[in-house]
């Protein structure tokens, strides 16, 4: 079974061979150079022993979004990992003409404030909203200048990370 | 004199368990408190007896005085101990415990108001030679930015009710002072229910030392030695050392003396940190921490001095029996603070639920967690899930036993800032000493501009691809080593059905 692995500078090709080199052990083809590896669970449903080329570690990994998140001892990388097939890979439409920029919450928190209303000019780094989680606050500010299309978010409210709280069309990006 | 025989615990995590601890060397009772979130954490289960708070928001829990209050009453506690955070530094609180009959293990209330009044204590420890940095009183927002002009910029705003690096903004210009101020009143109203701001002059580059002193109800004061702690993350240390690597033999007992002075001249009792910013070879000090600090351990370690214990029996009226020249330290200690913490993602808080915990041990080793599987990591509280502390006959020991614990260590539930502790005990300037506040903001620089070597980008895409492997097989391949590592992969398996 193949693998393509992306986000991770140059693409990837993870082949996984039948059978496994034995109880604990698979056979995997990466740069036409085949590898005796340890796999098996280490911690929870996301810490992994990996054991290749004389080296073991613990390896994290949590889905994210439609990637996986990899952490190893010290450096994080964002992939994506797909069955190597023929098949062409899905390109996103371009929605509509009118470009936006989407304000989101970074973390999960409190909603504090909303400072901007819908129709209303704002300029590059001008403050849209606070949130606050762990006694933190933090600004989420306009990445840049434009006009406030939408606000989809009140506060005094719970958001998770990831939630829309504002909608901007940027300057020169409408139409 | 009156002896502790019960003791209510007003905090939660690990330092609730690190009391617990202490309890039980004196032979005094542990008593728990807890949010619901918390009915199963650690402190719950070490503690004699534990008493439900109301709700999770700290109002309605760690901060609730009237029902710690009423708890203390029905437990038949003789004394409450606050921790740090929280109620620690909380004048009406110990005030409140002492007209309830109850010891509070800590400052006596007036001391603890003394302390609070950032600006006034200032003045008082500046009155006793110590030198401080210049600043203002309490300000309004106006009176702020009259202020600033004379102090200059860049300066820092500061929590008067503040600790624990809550609060604190540095603001470089004229331009962003007033946005400065709204969020730091903000913080300091979330978080110390008290709105005052000051400004303080900021130094570029210190380093951050701070000495512990012990002082008992006698008017005897010893010091215990200092703490580097100049990596810190938004104000927040997140690595201390003893001894700092920064002193020379002359510069560490005039800072001992220093801060035996400030501690004198604020009427101390108790455990106390006298906070001071080290510009070369000038000192000067900042504040006096009125509680335990979080980073005790690495002081107990170097001087075999149990610190939790000597606050229980000051507060309970003995003398400290501890002469300074008794006060000797032995090699070196160092702690990394692990936090729920996103290190690749700007340590923005990570939350969620412990799924499992592997923590280090070794020689030299010590682990003061608040961790247990199942445990929710919620945005009402700190990020603190448990301090890693190592100890070695010198420096070089204990760094690197630290860094092969932190190899050791893996939570599984939410992100932590283990890599970050990892990519910092092993940095070449770190391990020289050669470091200051400014430190821990390489590691923004180093992730953003570093692209992972081959074997790395090797390893995570090897792993990613085996892990695609397991969700998408339907068979389990390959055999695990342990049943619970079976059932782990046949959910994983189960939960890649669908997909």
């Amino acid at each position: 079974m193949k693998y393509a692995v992306t986000g991770a500078g140059p693409d990837l090709e993870v082949e996984v061979l039948d059978p496994p080199a034995g109880p604990g052990r698979l056979r995997v083809r990466v740069h036409g150079r085949e590898y005796d590896v340890g796999w098996s669970p280490a911690l929870g449903s996301t810490h992994w022993w990996l054991e290749w080329d004389g080296r073991r570690q613990m390896v994290a990994i949590e889905p994210e979004g439609d990637g996986l998140g990899v952490t190893l001892a010290i450096d994080h990388l964002d992939l994506r990992v797909a069955p190597a097939s023929p098949l062409p890979r899905k390109r996103r439409e371009q929605g509509g003409t009118l470009q936006t920029v989407e304000v989101r919450a970074p973390m999960p928190g409190l909603l504090v404030t909303v400072e901007v209303r819908p129709g209303q000019a704002v300029g590059a780094g001008a403050t849209v909203a606070v949130i606050e989680a762990m006694k933190m606050q933090m600004e989420l500010r306009a990445p840049a200048a434009g006009t406030v299309r939408e606000v989809r978010a009140t506060g005094g409210r719970e958001v998770s990370a990831g939630e829309v709280i504002a909608v901007l069309v940027p300057d020169g990006g409408g139409r | 004199m009156k002896p502790i025989r019960r003791l209510l615990i007003a905090n939660r995590g690990e330092i609730a368990v690190r009391i617990i601890r202490a309890c039980r060397a004196l032979g005094i009772a542990p008593l728990a408190v807890y949010s619901p979130i918390d009915a199963g954490a650690p402190h719950v289960r070490l503690a004699d007896a534990a008493w439900p708070l109301p709700a999770d928001a700290p109002a309605e829990s760690y901060l609730n005085i009237a029902r710690l209050r009423e708890i203390a009453r029905a437990a038949g506690a003789d004394a409450i101990h606050p921790g740090y955070g929280f109620l620690a530094e909380n004048p009406a609180f110990a005030a409140a415990c002492a007209a309830a009959g109850l010891i509070f293990v800590g400052p006596p209330a007036e001391v603890l108001e003394r302390c609070g009044d950032k600006v006034h204590a200032r003045e008082q420890i500046a009155a006793a030679g110590v030198p401080v940095l210049p600043g203002t009183g309490a300000v309004s927002d106006e009176e702020a930015v009259a202020a600033a002009g004379r102090i200059g910029y860049p300066l820092l705003i500061k929590a008067v009710g503040g600790g624990g690096g809550k609060g604190i903004h540095v603001v470089d210009s004229s331009a962003d002072l007033p946005s400065a101020l709204r969020l730091a009143r903000g913080e300091a109203v979330a978080a110390f229910g008290d709105s005052r701001l000051y400004l303080e002059r900021w130094l570029p580059r210190p380093r951050h030392v701070e000495v512990q002193i012990l002082a008992d109800a006698h008017g005897a004061i010893v010091h215990l030695g200092e703490r580097e702690c100049s990596v810190q993350r938004r104000h927040q240390k997140v690595i201390e050392e003893s001894p700092s690597p920064a002193l020379t033999a002359d510069l560490r007992e005039r800072l001992g003396a220093a801060a035996v002075a400030a501690a004198r001249a604020v009427g101390y009792v108790n455990a106390g940190t006298v906070e001071f910013l080290l510009d070369s070879d000038a000192f000067y000090c900042i504040e006096v921490n009125a509680r335990l600090q979080v980073e005790h351990p690495v002081t107990e370690m170097v001087t075999g001095v149990d610190l939790v214990e000597a606050q229980l029996r000051i507060a309970a009226g003995e003398p400290l029996g501890l002469r300074q020249n008794e006060i000797v330290r032995r090699g070196h200690a160092v702690e990394c603070r692990v936090g729920a913490e996103d290190p690749h993602h700007g340590f923005l808080p990570s939350l969620g639920v412990i799924e499992a915990v592997r923590e280090p041990a070794g020689p030299g080793m010590r682990v003061d967690s608040g961790l247990a599987p199942g445990l929710p990591v919620s945005r009402y509280f700190d990020p603190l899930l448990a301090k890693v502390v190592a100890w070695g006959a010198t420096r070089q020991v204990a760094l690197d036993r630290m860094a092969a614990a932190l190899d050791e260590m893996a939570v599984s539930g939410v992100r932590t800032t283990l890599p970050f502790l990892r990519w910092a005990v092993r940095d070449p300037a770190f391990r020289a000493g050669e470091y200051d506040v400014r430190f821990a903001a390489r590691w923004d620089e180093w992730v953003n501009g570093r692209q992972p070597d081959q074997d790395a980008l090797l390893s995570a895409a090897i792993a990613a691809a085996l892990w695609a492997h397991h969700r998408h097989r339907r068979t389990v391949l390959p055999r695990t080593a342990t049943a619970d590592g079976w059932r782990r992969t046949a959910r994983i398996e189960s939960l890649g059905e669908g997909s």
